[in-house]
């Protein structure tokens, strides 16, 4: 039983990545302490990556037309062991929502409010999250389409805006850093923004049939692969080595913006671009969860369940790290491992457990 | 207070949700969404008594680093 009505289009589903993966430019800390000045180059190389998870999600969403990840999972392998896969999913989903949730949460305090109790900013934000899940999430996908201009022109003005700040010689030396630590840079791109497109097979049935779903997603990463290659370089030219020990890059060289003395503090309006490219994210991420969950158990709609997963996400986030430091650890060091045994693991092992399914079925014939 | 609070949320959240399952007669659905409901109010109250809660995240950082071995080396 379909327990989602709502149609989108290839479009939309672009910009619904690109949106995605922008609301990540917060993160971009984990990037940039690791490769340095040369972290603008992972922006392509992570791209190659997320290019080939993305392949191995286009090949399940083309045998299984109109299934979304938790529906495959059956499909795959039974209703048991099928039903173990959709559950890791599901944490995975939680445990995502959560980290960002907690994400945006220390950044409007840290930044914007610091009077305020993280625990009211989370609540108003998964509140938000909640109430675009309610109202159907074909309306929000929609909506990327207006979301993506906003952040591509707050993109494109605010570099515009620096280019008096900033110093070509902070990209030297080129490509100098010990080979593994490129590895990790590119991993950590191709996990950890990119690789998150995995929540997007739970929407695409929404395209409806003989859709390039994994074509759509591919041509998303790209744009945002552009765009994150265009904010690192320019955190780096702006900042130079002080972009690899900042907690928000991104954020900090957009103060640097000073039109004559008249066009300052941009940085409030970025904010306000940033929490609406969040709430995008987390809401897609909520979805994923409470779509997921109402199909593992059988659910007639998704409906009752949105907001008590959106109150577990809310306490979940409240727990799931205790300080920036910590927080920076994780993304340092287990992050995109955690994140590729689910991005790349589980969807490689049923695309293999399809392909030995095919060819018994072809011998037996 | 802050018990006080989430308490009230939850209430507020049964408010919108239970009489609705109820009214669908769905007896399952109904036992399956107060279990859900139980382990979020059980989160809630630790949560808001400040009792220390293990992250789950910071269980897989420890199993991945110190058990699977798998991690990047900060420097």
């Amino acid at each position: 039983m379909k327990l989602e009505k709502g149609s989108i289009s290839e479009r939309a589903l672009i910009f619904s990545v690109f949106c995605f993966m922008q609301g990540t430019m917060l993160r971009s800390a984990f990037i940039v302490a690791v490769t340095k000045n040369d972290s603008w180059a992972m922006a392509f190389t992570g791209l190659l990556g997320s290019l080939l998870l993305t392949a191995i999600y286009a090949a399940l969403l083309r045998r299984f037309q109109e299934k979304n990840l938790f529906e495959i999972n059956e499909l795959v392998f039974g209703p048991v062991l099928g039903k173990v896969f959709s559950v890791l999913y599901l944490f995975f989903f939680l445990s995502l929502a959560a980290l960002n949730t907690h994400d945006i949460g220390d950044f409007v305090v840290g930044y914007m409010m610091q009077e305020t109790p993280l625990a009211a900013i989370i609540l108003l934000f998964v509140l938000i999250c909640v109430y675009a899940v309610r109202k159907g999430i074909s309306n929000i996908v929609r909506l990327s389409t207006v979301l993506c201009l906003i952040a591509m022109a707050a993109v494109v003005i605010n570099t515009v805006l620096m280019l008096n700040s900033m110093q070509p010689g902070f990209l030297k030396p080129f490509f100098q850093l010990p080979f593994g630590k490129y590895v990790q840079g590119t991993v950590t791109v191709a996990a950890l923004p990119m690789g998150e497109v995995l929540t997007f097979t739970m929407i695409t049935p929404m395209l409806g049939k003989n859709k390039k779903a994994g074509k759509m997603m591919a041509y998303g990463l790209i744009l945002a692969a552009v765009f994150l290659g265009i904010v690192l370089l320019r955190d780096i030219l702006v900042l130079g080595p002080m972009a690899g020990v900042l907690r928000l890059p991104s954020y900090e060289s957009v103060r640097y913006v000073n039109l004559a003395g008249i066009l300052t503090r941009m940085e409030s309006l970025y904010g306000v671009v940033l929490i609406s490219l969040y709430v995008f994210k987390v809401s897609i991420l909520l979805y994923a969860c409470v779509l997921g969950l109402a199909q593992l158990l059988n659910f007639k709609s998704y409906q009752p369940l949105t907001l008590i997963c959106g109150a577990f996400v809310f306490f979940y986030s409240l727990v799931v790290y205790k300080s920036v430091m910590e927080h920076a650890d994780w993304g340092a060091t287990v992050a995109a491992i955690f994140s590729l045994t689910f991005e790349l693991l589980l969807p490689s092992a049923s695309l293999v457990a399809v392909s030995i399914k095919k060819a018994i079925r072809l011998r037996e014939t | 207070m802050k018990l006080l609070m989430c308490l009230a949320g939850l209430a507020a959240i049964a408010a919108v949700d239970f009489p609705k399952i109820i009214k669908q007669k769905q007896r399952r659905e109904l036992t399956i969404y107060m279990a859900i409901f139980l382990l979020v109010l059980a989160l809630a109250v630790f949560v808001s008594l400040d009792t220390n809660i293990p992250s789950p995240v910071k269980m897989i950082q420890s199993f991945y680093r110190d058990v699977l071995h798998l991690s990047f080396k900060t420097s």
